[in-house]
Parts: structure tokens; C-alpha cells; sequence
């Protein structure tokens, strides 16, 4: 951190703050779905394979609830770190000046990206919870529910993203990418 | 304008965004969002974009890619993969080249439990190049062993680029990671083979050692040595004798790992929560682009590029060799700038219909992109691995010197992959048996 930079400005920390906290409870989430995913197939696969009986279901949960809770809660946390499988060849040989233009316009391009399909995925879950979604497996499931999982990790990613973007303007000689944006914020 | 027009002004705009460092999960998702949008209707699109995530969600065998993950990760932060460079020592040391050797056979199996190239050579520049320099190895050697050995994670099974190959190709998982087997064994051969007759020729390259394991010690790197291959064999028999799903074995794997690592006693909560943390980023990474690239699959297609291409490679040739060379060349180039996993879901929507349509069998291309995309992973200027190396290291070895020592495993991989594409048995002998 250069030493003459200035403080950021309060609601700009505010907004990190809470970002960083909501992120990471997505993780939790994202992290727990996780733990109990792999728990419930080996249970299955255990159940099957030694008792002849599995648990009906599981295809089902695995895919509609644990799945979407592991792979899509964590998009918020991935924007934040900076974990997207980027190319850095050309990047890494812009000057400073130019990596910051790159930075801002990639942070924009993927709000407006993300914001679409936030939108469009708000829209489904609510046709979802209106005709209570299921699918009919081994058992039949209400799924509607995960639906709202989407919405609203793709709007978290958006805000952290046009967060970053702000971070390029307030703190003009710092170099924005691959690190976590909000780890200097207390 | 017409179509396929359309198709290519779409692929150019794509590499443009690629090169300023969108996500490549953005780039594609936006580019194939307007793209559809301006061939059918706005309407269209964003019906596409309504369908695709959830549906996509719902493929079962996508769940198999967070459970070798998990299982990867939770083998290396609980400590299954700390002993085996050492106990991979006791075995090959006493061979020309000893420390280079031993370094391909840990590689290959922290890669068969780890699934991931970059982890398998980031954790193997730390413990094993300190070991090869202090015995006065020639650094090239010494670094283009790990950045090379590390790429066989990609090839040897439970592999994540093999789970996502099938899911895109729709070709069995099971069958994939059997056809993986042999050819990540060869290639790993290879390696050690090449070391041995260059040290044979140059032995300065690399001194032999001056000591003679103990029996203590020897008995040691058994009980380091036993862990990973139950792992991996006990994960890839169960699927071999149709007892699990790929997603199954991935989710009995981690549970099994972490049972190995409370009988080693190196388990702990802070390394399992780490393991899950990392388990979710990779595998949202993962799906990011994935669901971008299902969006460019459905662009393409409708702008009927991966058709024109087709019957322009196929004017040119329908020798199934020469096929595969032009894809192996188009391979080897983008590998020089982009890592695999984003390469391999940007490519297979223009070169699916491309080999189905000259009536290539799937499994034996899809272990032959996977072996090009290894290549690809230490081929200058980008060479992914070589960087991970090289920062891994910091000053003590300069970049050209790792690409110099590089160039000789890659000489050993094209060989391998003109025997894989001479002789397709090698990889599809063992799914014959399924």
C-alpha cells in the first residue's frame, strides 16, 4: 500500500464491508452444500452397493439443491478474489495505465453480462415458485426453491464487480488484479 | 451479412475480449448472447439464457467435477502427497538421473490424486527442484522435469479435463478415464526413458548420488508409497467394474482420502475446511465457463461456422491422421497462450461436429486433445506450468533455462502422441473391457 495514498471514502468501505461479509456467507453456504453432498453419495453408494436399497432421491437433491448451492452461491466470492480463468498474456504486457482501461471495461462488460442473466434467471424463479416446480425421478421433488440461488449469487457478483471497478478510480496506482479486492478494508 | 459471417466477425470480437482479460466465462456468454440475438430474435436469446444454467445444473455428471476436486484437494491438504517425492527416492534414486526420475513417478501420482496440472507442479517445484539443484542437477533439467511431469495430471485418471470433455462430448466418464490410464502411463515411461539415456550420454547433466537407502528408510517409503495408489486404483476399479458413477467414485475418493489421512495423522480441520474453499472456487470457476460455452455451442451452431470449417478441413483431406494432425496444430497454438480448461471448452464447440463428422471415435480424441493441451501447457511463450515453476522459485532459476530444459519432454511428448495417434488401441483397449 503506498504510504500517500488517500483513505478510501467511508461508504465505499461500508459497501466492501458488507460485500466481503455477504461473499463470505455464500461460501459458507456454497461450503456446507459441498460437505453435505459428498456425505448423502456416499451414503447412497454405501446404502446400494452393501443394503441393495438406495436412497431415493438423490440424483435429484444432488443435482437441483447440493449442486447449486456448491458451484453457483460461490460467484460472488469469485469476482471478489479475482478467481476467473482469464488469458494474462497479452494484459501483462500493457502499461499500468493500460491494464486499469482493460480492468475497468472487463468490470463492466461483466455487470451488464452478469446483470442480464440475473434478471433473466429472477424472472424464472418466480414463474418456478408460481407453478411450485418439481421433478419427477425416484421421488418427486419441489425444486424451486434453488432457483432463487441464482439471482441472487449473479447479483452479488455484479455488485462486487462494479465495486472493483469504483476501487480503479479511488485508488488509481494500485494494480487491480488477481487479489482478493476487499482484504485491505477494515 | 450472411450467417457465417456472422459466426466469424463473433470469433474475432471473442479472442479481441479474451486478450484485454475479460473472464473467459464473460467473453463467451456475451459475445454468444448477441450473437444469437442478431441471427433469430432478441426473444431468442434470452429464451437461451432463460434454458441453459439450470438445465445444465441438472446434468449429473457435472457433480463429478467437485468431487474429484474435493477429493484432490483434500489429499493434498491433509498431507497424502507430502512424503512421496522422498519415498519415490528410495526407489528410482540408484538410477541415471535418479532424482529427475523419481520426481516423474511422484508427479504422476500426486497428479493421479490431485487431477490438476498446475497443482501438481507448484507443489512439486517446492520439494523437489531445492533437492535436484543442491545435487547439482542442470537447472533446466530439474525444473522442465516438474513442469512437465506436472502436466501428466491432466491425462492419468480421475482427471477434471476428462470429466468435462465427456460432459461437452457426451461420451461415457467411466470409459474416458480408462482410455486416460494407458497413455498417462506411457507418457510418464517416456519421460523417465528420456531422462535416463541423456544422463547416460551427458552424465554432468545430472550427478549420481552418493548414497544407499537404509532399510529403515525403506521401509518408510512403503508406508508413504501404499496410500495414493489405493486411492486411486480403489477410485478408478470401482468405476472399471461398474460398482460407481464417475461422480460416485469422485465422492467416495474424498471420503477416502480423508480416512487415509486420519490413519497417517496428518487430518485436520483447517486443512478440510481449506480443501472445500478451494473445491468451491475451482469448480464455480468451472461452471462459469462452461455455461458460457454452452451458449457458444448453440451460436455456432446456428451460424453453421463449425460446418464450414468442417467441410473446408474435410476438402482438404478425410485421412483421419491428417485430420487430427490440423486439429493437433490448431491445439498446440492456442496452447501458447490460454490454459487448458478455458482452450478445451473454447474449442469443442467448433471442433465437435468437426470429428463427428469425419467419424472419429470421440474417447480416442478426447484423450488426444487432453495429451495436446499437456503439450500445450509448457509450450512457449505462455506455458502455464513453466510459470507456475518459475514463481514457485522465484530468482533461483531464469525462465529460459526452464523452457530451454522443457523442450526435451516435449520432444518425449510428441512422440508419445504420434504413437497415440498411430495406434489407438493404447487408449481404447482398456474401455474395450468395460
Amino acid at each position: 500500500m503506498p504510504s500517500h495514498a488517500k483513505a478510501l471514502p467511508g461508504p465505499f468501505r461500508a459497501m466492501s464491508r458488507i460485500l466481503r461479509r455477504a461473499t463470505d456467507l455464500t461460501m459458507v453456504f456454497a461450503g456446507v452444500a459441498l460437505a453435505l453432498m459428498t456425505v448423502h453419495v456416499v451414503a447412497d453408494v454405501t446404502a446400494r452397493v452393501v443394503f441393495n436399497s438406495p436412497i431415493p432421491g438423490t440424483l435429484e437433491i444432488v443435482a437441483f439443491y447440493y449442486m447449486v448451492a456448491a458451484i453457483v452461491f460461490p460467484a460472488g466470492y469469485l469476482e471478489r478474489r479475482d478467481e476467473h480463468i482469464t488469458v494474462e498474456l497479452f494484459y501483462g504486457r500493457l502499461s499500468p495505465f493500460g491494464q486499469r482501461v482493460c480492468y475497468v471495461f472487463s468490470g463492466l462488460l461483466t455487470s451488464v453480462f452478469f446483470s442480464i442473466f440475473a434478471y433473466q434467471s429472477w424472472l424464472d424463479a418466480l414463474k418456478a415458485t408460481a407453478t411450485r416446480e418439481m421433478v419427477m425421478g425416484a421421488a418427486q421433488i419441489e425444486i424451486w426453491p434453488a432457483r432463487y440461488v441464482l439471482p441472487v449469487s449473479f447479483a452479488l457478483l455484479v455488485l462486487v464487480a462494479l465495486l472493483n471497478v469504483a476501487r480503479v478510480f479511488l485508488r488509481p496506482l494500485e494494480d487491480p488484479a488477481n487479489k482478493d479486492s476487499t482484504a485491505d478494508v477494515d | 451479412m450472411s450467417n457465417v459471417e456472422i459466426g466469424f466477425i463473433g470469433l474475432g470480437v471473442l479472442l479481441l475480449l479474451l486478450a484485454v482479460r475479460v473472464p473467459i466465462a464473460v467473453a463467451l456468454g456475451s459475445v454468444s448472447f448477441v450473437g444469437i440475438a442478431v441471427l433469430t430474435s432478441s426473444r431468442a436469446a434470452w429464451g437461451i439464457l432463460s434454458a441453459v444454467p439450470f438445465n445444465f445444473l441438472g446434468d449429473w455428471s457435472l457433480s463429478a467435477i467437485p468431487m474429484f476436486l474435493l477429493m484432490g484437494f483434500v489429499a493434498s491438504r491433509a498431507g497424502l502427497t507430502d512424503g512421496l517425492y522422498k519415498a519415490m527416492r528410495v526407489v528410482f534414486g540408484p538410477v541415471p538421473g535418479g532424482l529427475a526420475v523419481s520426481s516423474v513417478g511422484a508427479c504422476a501420482l500426486f497428479a493421479a490424486a490431485s487431477g490438476s496440472s498446475v497443482a501438481t507442479s507448484a507443489a512439486m517445484a517446492r520439494i523437489a527442484v531445492p533437492e535436484m539443484l543442491r545435487y547439482r542437477y542442470e537447472p533446466g533439467l530439474a525444473c522442465g522435469v516438474i513442469a512437465s511431469a506436472g502436466t501428466l495430471g491432466s491425462l492419468i485418471p480421475p482427471s477434471i479435463l476428462l470429466v468435462i470433455f465427456g460432459i461437452f462430448a457426451q461420451v461415457s466418464i467411466g470409459e474416458l478415464f480408462m482410455a486416460g490410464f494407458l497413455p498417462g502411463l506411457l507418457s510418464a515411461v517416456m519421460f523417465a526413458a528420456m531422462i535416463m539415456v541423456r544422463v547416460k550420454l551427458k552424465p554432468s547433466l545430472a550427478p549420481p548420488l552418493d548414497e544407499r537407502p537404509s532399510r529403515e528408510e525403506m521401509m518408510q517409503a512403503f508406508r508413504e508409497l501404499w496410500m495414493l495408489p489405493v486411492l486411486v486404483l480403489g477410485v478408478l476399479g470401482g468405476i472399471f467394474v461398474g460398482l460407481f458413477t464417475p461422480t460416485e467414485a469422485g465422492a467416495v475418493g474424498a471420503v477416502l482420502a480423508l480416512l487415509l489421512a486420519v490413519i497417517r495423522g496428518t487430518a485436520s480441520w483447517e486443512g478440510i475446511r481449506q480443501a472445500i474453499v478451494e473445491t468451491a472456487i475451482s469448480s464455480t470457476a468451472i461452471f462459469v465457463i462452461a455455461i458460457g460455452a454452452v451458449l457458444f455451442m448453440r451460436f455456432m451452431a446456428l451460424s453453421g461456422v463449425p460446418d464450414q470449417l468442417s467441410a473446408a478441413m474435410l476438402s482438404v483431406t478425410d485421412n483421419q491422421i491428417l485430420i487430427l494432425l490440423q486439429v493437433a496444430l490448431v491445439y498446440l497454438l492456442l496452447g501458447m497462450f490460454i490454459d487448458s480448461i478455458g482452450i478445451m471448452l473454447l474449442t469443442l464447440p467448433i471442433m465437435l461436429p468437426l470429428v463427428s463428422g469425419a467419424d472419429i471415435n470421440l474417447v480416442w480424441f478426447g484423450i488426444i486433445v487432453i495429451k495436446l493441451l499437456e503439450i500445450g501447457l509448457v509450450t512457449p511463450p505462455v506455458g502455464l506450468n513453466v510459470y507456475v515453476i518459475k514463481s514457485a522459485l522465484g530468482n533461483a532459476v531464469s525462465l529460459s533455462a526452464i523452457f530451454r530444459g522443457v523442450m526435451w519432454f516435449i520432444v518425449a511428448d510428441l512422440i508419445t502422441l504420434g504413437l497415440l495417434i498411430l495406434f489407438p488401441q493404447i487408449s481404447l483397449y482398456l474401455p474395450s473391457l468395460m
